[in-house]
């Protein structure tokens, strides 16, 4: 379960004036800021349970963006990422957008733009942690259900009426039903489409 | 008991006899009656082997048939050709030799009325010829002195010129009448007067007796004349000092050429910093927005705070004062870049070595690469100033830091580093290293590593080291490396020091 706080801008610039500018100007607008002087300080505060976004200078001296970019995928972090980029930096920025990175600010930049950006970002991050806590909510029901329950989902999911999938499961239309009628219960489904649904999110 | 004639005669035979010059005696008919040791020593012959000859046996051909006619001529006319007056004439040897001589005759009337003529003869052969040679030699020194390439000058003992030759006229563009009796310093650049009546005084007071020194004149065209002038005072024989001989060889062109040189290697200089300086935009870009971004940001946190209550005047306030600040962090960013490229003469100043490593350690840090190697300083504390231009150490510098961190490029760690010491070596000069942990140099490129337009990189121009271990050279230092014991180069170059008072 996703601890229920307030979303935090993580700000890391090794540039003290930029990180000092970028921390006034959030907080002016009243978001959460936690500031760090480099990717090592925030990977050792970092929780991935924490909601929020990344804004990253992709160039810093120890560990660049990049690299701390690279490190927050290997531990499958879903946070978004903004890189700040510099103006010889685009190239790198692209690569990391190709990868999959959240956006880009090239610097300097309007701070409307990058207040757009962030609540952009915000709203992914919140899409991303509602949509993981459904799939986890689904995937804890599912577990909840029996072997056979399991199986009657299964087919019912993939299209099949009950007729059939009594046939291949070698138990009567009526024990199908039954089955069919406590999976709808145990996963809180209204309609079929609805556990259709449930299903390709939790599979996803 | 010897009669009063008797004496005379014997005092005359011993007058003949003690005389240095040659005397002869001839009657009016030209036979000689008297011969002289000396005359014997001069003509080989003895008084026995002449006596009662004709004296033309004395002469050469030309005088000796007109001899006798000379004779005869005088005593009939009484006007004197060679009686009394003395002439240079020609003399014949027994062996035959002829040779110069001076002859002077007297003539005696006897009693008996006879007129007799006695000749006085002085060998002048010896005589002649160390006059030719005075001559000779005196004309020798003149074309010399005429003739010479090198501006000579000659003054007295206050320093007026005595007399000068072409080439000083040439020299100086005066004409040697303008010149005599000019005191020299008058022509002496007034900057290097102190030089010249120091030479001057010391020459005179016999605290040296040549000197040798560099000394500016001025051209009547206002130009300025470099020179060498060696000064070598000449004393008679009473060892007084009777002048003294300048020579002044002329490095007027040479200056001039170094000027050029220098002025070439400026050029240069500053073109391959406008290269590097080409070659690190996209760093320098880096560097200029870091502070535009902060004050960007502070200023519409500003706005949006002004917007929104309450104001917070102190959080206000310190944004503003980062904003000041930040603007400067920009200004110093292109003023360091702006004096590291703008063209400009040689300028040498009393420098912290330290402080300009320093300086380019941080212009060296914008540079932009996927790996970029951090550059580590280990300077020694409490160095002495160093004369030097400090953009141009400062370029050699960043030169050095620039090819190291390309050495490094896919051979070294990210985290390994280029190192840059200063220190007092034990010549007492400054040493100033930058090693790099790169892949080294090649053998063969180490025996071109410093010609110019010799490179291994793929776009460089070859002139980086070159220009540098002149820069080095022209501060009186030298530029050099050494191999890292396992992997890498150490490059290093001396400055020489400013000690205590300045020249």
């Amino acid at each position: 379960m996703s601890k229920q706080i307030d979303p935090t801008v993580f700000v890391i610039d090794d540039d003290d004036a930029v990180r000092g500018a970028l921390e006034l100007l959030l907080k002016s607008v009243r978001l959460r800021v936690e500031t760090f002087a480099s990717a090592a300080d925030f990977l050792a505060r970092f929780d991935p349970e924490d909601p929020g976004c990344v804004l990253l200078d992709i160039r810093m001296a120890g560990m660049s963006g990049l690299e701390l970019y690279e490190d927050l995928r290997r531990r499958h972090a879903i946070i978004p990422i903004i890189f700040i980029t510099g103006h010889g930096d685009v190239d790198m920025a692209v690569q990391a957008m190709k990868d999959g990175a959240a956006d880009f600010i090239q610097k300097p930049f309007h701070d409307q733009t990058l207040l757009d950006r962030i609540q952009k970002s915000l709203e992914i991050d919140s899409d991303n942690r509602k949509l993981l806590a459904q799939k986890q909510k689904i995937s804890d029901r599912i577990l909840q259900l029996t072997p056979r329950e399991t199986e009657v989902m299964d087919l019912i999911v993939d299209g099949r009426p009950n007729k059939v999938v009594a046939h291949d499961l070698g138990i009567s239309e009526r024990t199908v039903e039954i089955h069919r009628a406590r999976v709808m219960k145990k996963l809180g489904a209204t309609s079929l489409a609805h556990l259709v649904r449930m299903c390709i999110r939790a599979r996803k | 008991m010897p009669t009063e004639h008797n004496l005379d005669t014997v005092r005359l035979r011993g007058i003949l006899s003690a005389a240095v010059d040659g005397i002869i005696q001839i009657n009016a008919s030209g036979k000689i009656e008297e011969f002289n040791p000396a005359a014997e020593r001069i003509f080989g012959y003895s008084a026995s082997e002449v006596i009662g000859d004709n004296v033309s046996c004395l002469m050469t051909e030309t005088d000796r048939s007109r001899h006798d006619h000379y004779v005869q001529n005088y005593i009939e006319t009484r006007v004197p050709k060679i009686i009394g007056i003395g002439r240079l004439v020609t003399g014949l040897r027994k062996n035959g030799e002829e040779f110069p001589m001076r002859l002077a005759v007297g003539e005696i009337l006897t009693d008996e009325g006879e007129h007799l003529f006695v000749g006085m003869v002085r060998d002048v052969t010896e005589q002649q010829r160390i006059q030719e040679k005075l001559t000779r030699s005196e004309r020798q020194l003149t074309i010399r002195w005429e003739h010479a390439p090198i501006p000579m000058a000659a003054v007295d003992a206050e320093g007026s010129i005595i007399r000068v030759n072409p080439a000083a006229s040439a020299f100086w563009g005066r004409s040697a009448s303008e010149l005599t009796s000019l005191p020299l310093e008058e022509l002496v650049h007034s900057a290097d007067l102190d030089i010249y009546q120091g030479a001057l005084r010391s020459l005179v007071s016999r605290a040296s007796q040549s000197l040798q020194f560099r000394l500016r004149f001025a051209h009547p065209d206002k130009s300025l004349l470099h020179a060498t002038v060696h000064c070598t005072g000449l004393f008679d024989e009473e060892n007084e000092l009777r002048e003294i001989l300048a020579q002044v060889v002329d490095r007027t062109a040479e200056v001039a050429a170094e000027l050029e040189a220098g002025a070439h290697r400026e050029r240069l200089a500053h073109a391959t910093r406008i290269g590097t300086m080409g070659e690190l935009a996209a760093g320098i870009a880096h560097e200029v927005n870091q502070p535009l971004t902060a004050i960007s940001v502070y200023a519409s946190a500003c706005q949006r705070i002004l917007e929104s209550d309450p104001k917070d005047p102190p959080v206000l306030l310190d944004a503003l004062t980062k904003i000041h600040d930040q603007a400067l962090r920009a200004g110093e960013v292109i003023r360091r870049l702006r004096s590291f490229v703008s063209k400009r003469e040689s300028e040498r100043e009393l420098v912290d070595v330290n402080e300009a490593i320093r300086e380019v350690v941080q212009l060296a840090s914008t540079e932009t690469r996927a790996v970029d190697f951090a550059v580590i300083t280990e300077l020694t504390d409490g160095l002495p100033p160093s004369r030097i231009d400090a953009i141009q150490i400062q370029q050699v510098l960043l030169n050095l830091i620039r090819n190291g961190k390309e050495a490094m490029q896919g051979v070294a760690q990210p985290e390994e580093e280029i190192h840059i010491t200063s220190r007092q070596n034990l010549d007492g000069q400054i040493e100033v290293s930058v090693t790099d942990r790169g892949n080294g140099i090649s053998p063969e490129a180490e025996q071109a590593l410093f010609d110019p337009f010799f490179t291994t990189k793929h776009n460089g121009m070859g002139m980086g080291l070159s220009i540098s271990r002149s820069i080095i050279a022209a501060h009186g230092g030298k530029l050099v490396f050494q191999r890292n014991k396992d992997r890498g180069t150490r490059f290093y170059f001396t400055l020489p020091v400013t000690l205590g008072v300045e020249q």
